[in-house]
């Protein structure tokens, strides 16, 4: 009997030994590279935010009236801007955006932080051609199918909920101006 | 109903787990030639794919993502869905002898498959909630389903063919494969318009 | 004399199984194995590489790994244990990828970590590592590695210059002449289709069988005894010869 328990027992024992060391050795590895990950991670923020406002060369993160925000200031400590991130349910997930505001409330920038649309159409909202189209645009954004007025944006054949969760994260960003605007003016 | 319906649409045919993404290929070349055990195969997949989201989604949600272990997933995940195949399959044997003689025997061939790993990785990937994540690999599934089904009855087709000697075999049915991915891809447009 | 004899032989054998894995038993072409990976990222050439060299590094580690361990490991537990093995590895170069490549882990998405399942990792544990010394192991894992990059590449350089006109990036074919199936999931299929279909004809003038999900392909794999068994099932209820 004892035989048979040996024969059952010493290969689970062996698996669990070979599953320990594993483990250990990832989160080994896991120690190793979470700074350099993390690092990664916080450049390529930095890239998002200087897109959505080229003109700042700082960036502070702050809460205020209730909201957490960006604020871009160049090498006098000016404000030259607002960022902030707004995401609604797309396709594949959330699409968060990062909108950049001047201090006029005019768009200078929108970046698109997670973005796991449909390859070749619901994508397209990640590329400059349909990224560029919202620089210079202030207020309320709706989506149109041609012939942009002053705050319309034409939209991406095919790609209508995409789009449509874009535009609603950018508006949310611009709602979110506003309420600093309204603050700042007290 | 919309979102479940919309997220069917897409596992199901924009996104086709077998044509589109390349997902569960193996199984997919190899077993399906006759209709009867393409669709036993896929039953089994689509059995294992929504039983194995059930049980790694809460164990990531509650355990790994909680702790900031998520280095661990690809190993529990793994480890999980191989283990969770084989007691199910143990407990079929001796159980639900009947189902087990329909599906049994496809359950080790799906354990190391890409398309159940894969859409475990897919939903965590994409933040899907739990019952979410559970209609998306149903949506899988079955879109490997309607991928077997079809090319079941492409293959016999094939099969009466005149083709090219070196052509026989594999080649071909990856040809074949090549031009259903295609009529496939139609559907990527149709997705993003018809559920607004 | 004879020790002599015996080094020179053993160096043949091991240099032996090291080529064989680049050409004469290439896991993609011959073996069929890694078929979804092949076909998902080989539509560019720095997506081959990558996920090439990716295979690689956990095939040979890992064939290392369960060479050394093959006399512990008992047969009951010997998949989930290369599972855990193979897994580790993945993890390691997920990890290592994120942190100081985040463009290539972007790039191979979810099938990173689904080379854990990559049939090629696994057959050969199951088909050669568990058998062998750690050196041939060792070796067995590198021709085959290699012989995958190969593979990938090959399919990665037809699809990259004829889909999107370049290769690795830089722009070779101007844009009016690209044809957009080679860059879609459709046109992987068909430039594997035609690959194999090509390395058929070789095979057959070389006086080898043609590659096909048979008993003695699959390299190793684990389950290819069941696939064989559901196989031969369908055949004897059709009575017929199979096709491939």
């Amino acid at each position: 009997m004892s035989q048979q328990n040996k024969q059952l027992v010493f290969p689970v024992i062996i698996l669990m030994v070979i599953c320990f060391v594993t483990a250990l050795a990832l989160a080994f590895t896991n120690e190793l590279t979470k700074e350099p990950i993390a690092t990664a991670i916080a450049e390529q923020e930095l890239i998002a935010m200087q897109e959505a406002l080229p003109d700042a060369t700082k960036f502070e993160t702050v809460t205020e009236h209730e909201m957490e925000f960006v604020k871009g200031l160049d090498e006098t400590d000016e404000i030259v801007g607002y960022i902030f991130q707004n995401s609604h349910a797309g396709y594949g997930g959330d699409i968060t955006v990062n909108l950049g505001v001047d201090t006029d409330g005019i768009i200078t920038g929108v970046t698109p932080l997670e973005l796991n649309e449909t390859p070749g159409i619901g994508m397209q909202v990640g590329e400059p051609e349909f990224l560029e189209k919202f620089v210079g645009k202030q207020d309320n954004i709706s989506l149109v199918t041609s012939d942009p007025a002053e705050n319309e944006i034409e939209g991406i054949a095919g790609a209508t909920v995409s789009v449509e969760a874009f535009i609603k994260s950018v508006n949310d960003g611009l709602d979110d101006y506003k309420e600093i605007d309204l603050n700042n003016d007290e | 109903m919309k979102e479940i319906l919309s997220i069917l649409f897409i596992a199901i045919l924009v996104e086709n787990y077998v044509f589109i993404k390349f997902l569960g290929i193996c199984p997919f070349l190899g077993v399906s030639q006759k209709v009867d055990t393409a669709v036993g195969m896929s039953a089994a997949v689509i059995f294992v794919m929504v039983l194995a989201t059930i049980v790694t989604w809460p164990i990531n949600h509650f355990i790994l993502e909680k702790l900031r272990m998520q280095y661990l997933q690809t190993l529990v995940f793994i480890l999980i869905i191989a283990a969770l195949v084989q007691i199910v399959e143990t407990f079929m044997k001796k159980h639900m002898v009947s189902l087990y003689q329909a599906l049994g025997i496809y359950l080790p061939l799906i354990t190391t498959n890409c398309i159940v790993l894969g859409v475990v990785v897919l939903n965590v990937q994409r933040n899907y909630g739990f019952f979410t994540s559970i209609i998306n690999s149903l949506g899988g599934g079955i879109g490997f389903l309607l991928a077997m089904f079809m090319f079941s009855g492409l293959r016999s087709k094939i099969d009466e063919a005149d083709i090219p000697e070196f052509f026989e075999g594999l080649p071909i049915t990856l040809l074949a494969a090549g031009l259903t991915a295609l009529s496939f891809q139609g559907f990527v447009g149709v997705a993003e318009n018809l559920f607004k | 004399m004879t020790s002599k004899d015996n080094i020179k032989s053993k160096k043949s054998e091991a240099l032996d199984v090291f080529r064989r894995g680049l050409i004469r038993e290439n896991p993609v072409f011959r073996l069929v194995l890694g078929m979804c990976s092949s076909l998902a990222v080989s539509s560019t050439l720095i997506g081959s590489l990558s996920m090439g060299i990716a295979v690689l590094i956990v095939l040979v580690m890992s064939n290392i790994i369960i060479s050394l361990l093959r006399n512990v490991i008992s047969d009951s537990i010997r998949i989930p244990a290369y599972i855990t093995v193979i897994a580790g590895f993945v993890s390691v170069v997920e990890m290592l990828l994120q942190a100081f490549s985040t463009e290539i882990y972007d790039l191979l998405g979810i099938y990173l970590p689904l080379i854990v399942v990559n049939c090629i990792i696994l057959g050969r544990a199951e088909g050669f590592a568990n058998k062998n010394p750690v050196g041939m192991a060792a070796l067995d894992g590198l021709g085959m590695g290699f012989g995958y990059i190969i593979a990938m590449v090959s399919i990665a350089f037809i699809r990259e210059l004829l889909g999107f006109g370049s290769l690795f990036g830089i722009p070779i074919i101007p844009e009016e002449y690209h044809i957009l199936l080679f860059s879609m999931p459709a046109g992987g299929f068909i430039v594997v289709g035609i690959m194999m279909a090509v390395s058929n004809k070789i095979a057959e003038k070389l006086g080898k069988p043609k590659a096909g999900l048979k008993e003695d392909a699959c390299g190793g794999c684990p389950v290819a005894a069941h696939c064989q068994a559901l196989r031969s099932n369908d055949l004897l209820a059709e009575g017929s010869e199979e096709a491939n």
